[in-house]
């Protein structure tokens, strides 16, 4: 196991933090980048990151695209909190501008996945306590599924109807206007 | 090993807390519709403590009561029409700070009711009794008491509340000013909860605009609707820039505006066919183009009567998903539903002949904040 900050990392390396995936790899990120996770957060105030901070709940190849959600989003919030002093405020507004747009493109693109990435990727940020991504993904699936029928849903999601006719009928019954 | 994407029950991987954070996002309709999935969709989305989070229709009315022969000789009252047992909403308002006989309601949307709050003591010299409006939640028992705005206190007014927490977290009260002779509309004094102050807009409609103030009001799109005696919707947005008239589809004294599937609807009786109740949407907001969407003979509505719209029976809401709308007749005050599509009355019940206007329909909204500036 490796120990944290080995020997020729920069100054720097002391506000990195090493995050283990489940399937042990590991990813060096900053301390900005991590805090997004209210979690970890939590793990860094609490001084248990020394070695690494363990994520058993999430893949690699999620948590890859987490940290890089993470690392974009916690260069828009350094940009918000720094700044201003060399610009004037309506050129510093146009750069707000544009990056908030520039991060609109960001998020779009990010949610340019699978399914099943898709609830991976709310699963961890649920886990990790991400807020912004988690407001993002659960938004992606309810556009997703907005207008849907329960058909296409189970269809979408490969869920088997248990329901009797007699209930389904009944709940029909019901909410008639629901479906109309 | 892990199963191929494809083949996995993606959804049932989610806990409740996040299928539930997923549905909540949705409209009302979609909601009700997922019930049919399967049976722990039916499960989460039934239950008590999640139906709180998730989005909400109709599910019932406020109204009043005074009866001198019993005490409390005023109370407020919920009357349930969802079918399904007991009211879960308690009216007592006994968390305003005034005692529940000072508050009197003016209108509900989306959740939010507008109340009148006046205060204890003697009345003023010319018989009128100062008051301060309040916006509450009664689902949450939250509520914000308004600052005053630049009326002179004791004139008639009608305020309207327009809320919609799809849109906003934030709420405006619109109160229509009238002149000297209290018939014209002279502006609108509009109270923002986000800057937490009222602010005067002169008229823009024209001249000689006199409120049908018995009627309620559409709060629609960021615009609040109100009908006129000039066979007129008049509308105007939350900065009171943007002023329109749109006129209505028939020609009657008395007619009735609501929303329903995010379109507004016009209903009324005809001058020329007074047995006729015509029900139209607008369908396009730009060219003030009605639809004409159902007719009903009154006499089908009360069993070979033929009562006069307005007179004998008042439309008091339309729902705003279903294809439904609700009156009340009778010296009973009789609650009644008639139902487009299926062309079926129900009585709901009977309100009581002490109970009064106005009857506000009423769709539960239990976010915890109430969002003001002050």
């Amino acid at each position: 196991m490796a120990s944290a900050g080995s020997g020729d990392e920069k100054a720097a390396a002391a506000a990195m933090i090493t995050l283990i995936s489940s399937d042990n790899e590991k990813f060096e990120v900053t301390e900005a980048t991590a805090t997004l996770s209210q979690t970890i957060r939590h793990m860094i105030e609490d001084g248990c990151t020394d070695g690494g901070v363990p994520l058993p709940n999430v893949t690699s190849k999620i948590l890859a695209r987490v940290i890089e959600y993470c690392k974009k989003h916690a260069t828009a919030a350094a940009g918000e909190e720094g700044s201003s002093s060399s610009f004037s405020d309506a050129a510093f507004l146009e750069v707000d501008r544009a990056f908030l747009e520039e991060l609109e493109e960001f998020d779009d693109a990010f949610l340019e996945v699978d399914r099943a990435t898709l609830f991976d990727l709310i699963l961890a940020a649920n886990y990790l306590d991400i807020k912004g991504l988690l407001n993002l993904t659960c938004q992606k699936v309810a556009d997703s599924v907005k207008g849907k029928t329960p058909e296409q849903i189970r269809e979408m999601y490969n869920i088997v109807n248990d329901l009797t006719p007699e209930e389904e009928a009944e709940i029909r019954r019901e909410t008639q206007w629901a479906f109309e | 090993m892990e199963e191929p994407p494809e083949k996995r029950n993606t959804a049932a991987s989610l806990t409740d807390d996040l299928l539930i954070e997923i549905l909540r996002r949705l409209p009302v309709r979609s909601v009700c519709r997922f019930k049919c999935v399967s049976r722990s969709w039916r499960y989460l989305i039934s239950d008590p403590v999640h139906r709180k989070k998730l989005p909400h229709t109709l599910t019932g009315f406020f109204h009043h009561s005074w009866n001198g022969e019993r005490f409390p000789s005023s109370a407020h009252h919920f009357t349930n029409v969802t079918g399904k047992g007991a009211p879960f909403i308690f009216p007592s308002f006994s968390f305003l700070p005034v005692p529940s006989d000072d508050v009197v309601l003016l209108d509900s949307c989306n959740g939010l009711l507008l109340c009148c709050c006046f205060v204890p003591g003697p009345r003023e010299r010319d018989g009128d009794q100062p008051f301060h409006y309040a916006v509450c939640n009664p689902a949450t028992e939250k509520w914000v008491m308004l600052p005053d705005g630049s009326w002179t206190s004791g004139d008639a007014h009608t305020a309207r509340l327009g809320f919609d927490p799809a849109v906003s977290s934030h709420f405006h009260v619109v109160e229509y000013v009238v002149d000297e002779s209290a018939c014209c509309i002279t502006g609108v004094e509009i109270y923002s909860s986000k800057t937490g102050s009222w602010r005067f807009k002169e008229n823009e409609w024209g001249d000689d605009v006199m409120l049908n103030q018995t009627t309620r009001s559409v709060f629609l799109n960021g615009f609040m609707h109100m009908l006129t005696f000039a066979e007129e919707i008049v509308v105007v947005d939350m900065e009171g820039e943007t002023w329109r008239a749109i006129p209505v589809p028939s020609d009657a004294d008395f007619g009735f505006i609501y929303q329903a599937q995010g379109r507004l609807c016009f209903l009324n009786v005809n001058d020329a066919d007074a047995s006729k109740l015509s029900i139209w949407i607008l369908e396009d907001h730009g060219t003030s183009e009605w639809t004409l969407k159902h007719s009903v003979r009154t006499t089908f509505l009360f069993r070979g009567k033929n009562l006069r719209f307005f007179m004998d029976y008042k439309v008091i809401a339309g729902h705003p998903e279903y294809n439904l709308i609700y009156f009340i007749y009778g010296w009973d005050r009789t609650l009644m539903a008639y139902e487009m599509d299926r062309k079926e009355v129900r009585v709901i019940r009977n309100l009581g002949h002490d109970s009064s206007e106005p009857f506000l329909p009423y769709v539960p909204w239990f976010s915890e904040t109430l969002a003001d500036k002050q």
